[in-house]
């Protein structure tokens, strides 16, 4: 059964790049526009890994990996954040909050689908 | 210089810094995308022509065909690698997008400022207007980002 993957980015464009990358590799994608909407999917779906922007409107990336950490069923869910932000600090910030991984913007599809990989199997 | 100008010349610098940033990324990203796509062209072309010539029969008998499925395979490789390519490159649209919210917030932060200058005298204390925290967006190509795992 293909594995389901969710992605939060308030872009159109970001998302159905994401997902056209994603879908390519077998993979189930769920799109969610800001990390609200990307919280309310992850407790309706099932869900294998979240991969968030951090800039959005109503909530930012940082926040809504607090708020997945937060329900029993994604303690351990990977999450990875896909940002234009790269410093160390905001680094460090994400890993605090329980992110798995951070990529930045703009992505490699083949190097995206490599840490995926390496992630959800 | 009070800080409120100060500030106000810093946002000058900061727009001008973000246009010419937008200015760089789309420049980039246009270049990138039409030899991607140019490359995309000429690859569906020699492998099409590769295709009609095998399922045609045209070649004779001490021709090698494997070579050419070889070929083909080969090319639709290449053919994959352009469209990954592409796939980075067509996010300036959202690094544009980001930066062009970021001289929004620049303008507000502006706006307040001159707002404030507004009605007051030249001796007396200009209040700072509220700081709000500005996304920084680095990015001067469009070359792929870097990946980590913690």
């Amino acid at each position: 059964m293909a594995k389901t993957i969710l992605a939060v980015d308030d872009s159109r464009s970001m998302r159905q790049m994401v997902s056209f990358t994603l879908k390519g590799a077998g993979y189930d994608v769920i799109e969610a526009v800001d990390g609200e909407d990307g919280f309310e999917k992850s407790k309706s779906s099932t869900v294998h890994l979240v991969l968030t922007d951090q800039n959005m409107p109503n909530m930012d990336g940082l926040t809504l990996i607090k708020s997945l950490r937060g329900l029993p069923q994604h303690k351990i869910t990977p999450i990875l954040m896909l940002t234009t932000e790269s410093s160390d600090e905001m680094k460090s910030a994400g890993k605090a909050a329980g992110a798995t991984g951070w990529l930045v913007k703009p992505f490699d599809p083949a190097k995206l689908l490599m840490v995926v990989k390496k992630v959800i199997g | 210089m009070p800080d409120a100008v100060s500030n106000f010349y810093e946002e000058c610098k900061g727009i001008r810094g973000d246009l010419s940033q937008i200015q760089g990324l789309l420049h980039d990203a246009i270049g990138k995308l039409t030899e991607h796509f140019q490359s995309l062209e000429s690859d569906s072309v020699r492998q099409l022509q590769l295709i009609e010539a095998l399922t045609r029969g045209m070649r004779g008998p001490d021709e090698p065909v494997f070579a050419d499925i070889d070929t083909i395979s080969s090319i639709n490789k290449d053919i994959s690698s352009h469209v990954g390519s592409a796939v980075t490159v067509l996010q300036f649209e959202d690094l544009c997008q980001q930066l062009i919210a970021k001289l929004m917030l620049r303008m507000n932060q502006m706006e307040k400022t001159i707002s404030i200058f507004e009605g007051q005298d030249s001796d007396e204390v200009i209040p700072q207007p509220k700081a709000v925290r500005i996304p920084c967006i680095a990015q001067k190509d469009m070359a792929a980002g870097s990946v980590e795992l913690f």
